[in-house]
């Protein structure tokens, strides 16, 4: 396939976000274990965030496969989970700590 | 009680103080980021159902940018970087200082700002491939 430099600036910034993105994942969940709240959000964090790593590596083995969509898909898709569960998680604990001062 | 630094905001909350208003933002924060995510995937889906050239099996996402749905293509990365930052901001205020990561926190704004160059920077092909990709009897 021939691409413009154009095309390749899109390539790379899309390997650094996506390489960003399971930096970032990797690091916040690791994080958690020292947030005596956030400690029960770890594992799953960690599990989706290392998960992250391997469906990354192998987008190359799906093109070969000539799935290489559906690769892509899954990598998007556990980064999407990823803060769907964080986000939803701290907001339901946040929300825990709004309702109970206002029982208070 | 007394909130004695916004970092200890799970601890010590005064209603009305400085730490509930940055839980309220962290609460608004994530919400932005749920609905975005539920806006992202239906976006994805109609977008990939709209081309009748595209595989979604087998082609990148970044591929719809080629036909001519790209500009669904630049809003969902622009919702996407809406998201993230929003989960970034979320983080920042809803959680105490030991259990946020700095390091973390800076992949997180480079992995929700570049989406949104993304969006303005479109993958794009030479005029031979770009006939390829469009052209089934071409291949």
């Amino acid at each position: 396939m021939t691409t413009t430099l154009h095309g390749l600036l899109h390539i790379v910034l899309s390997l650094i976000a996506f390489v960003s993105g399971m930096l970032a994942t990797l690091f916040i969940a690791l994080r958690f274990s020292r947030d005596a709240r956030l400690r029960s959000l770890r594992t799953p964090a960690l599990l989706i965030a290392l998960l992250m790593w391997p469906t990354f590596l192998l987008t190359d083995t799906f093109g070969k496969l000539g799935l290489y969509g559906v690769g892509e898909r899954l990598f998007v898709g556990l980064g999407l989970l990823w803060l769907l569960i964080v986000a939803l998680w701290i907001r339901r604990r946040l929300q825990g700590d709004a309702s109970n001062r206002s029982l208070v | 009680m007394f909130t004695h630094s916004p970092d200890q905001a799970h601890d010590f909350i005064v209603p009305g103080s400085h730490a509930t208003r940055r839980q309220q933002r962290a609460i608004l924060a994530f919400t932005v980021t749920i609905i975005g995510i539920v806006a992202y995937v239906l976006l994805n889906v109609i977008a990939q159902l709209l081309p009748p050239h595209y595989s979604p099996l087998s082609q990148a996402i970044s591929d719809l940018a080629l036909g001519p749905y790209g500009w669904l293509l630049a809003v969902i990365f622009l919702l996407y970087s809406v998201l993230s930052l929003a989960f970034l901001l979320g983080y920042l205020w809803g959680t105490s200082k030991a259990g946020r990561s700095r390091v973390g926190m800076i992949f997180l704004a480079i992995w929700g700002v570049l989406p949104g160059v993304l969006a303005f920077l479109p993958r794009t092909m030479s005029m031979p491939t770009v006939i390829q990709a469009h052209c089934r009897p071409c291949r």
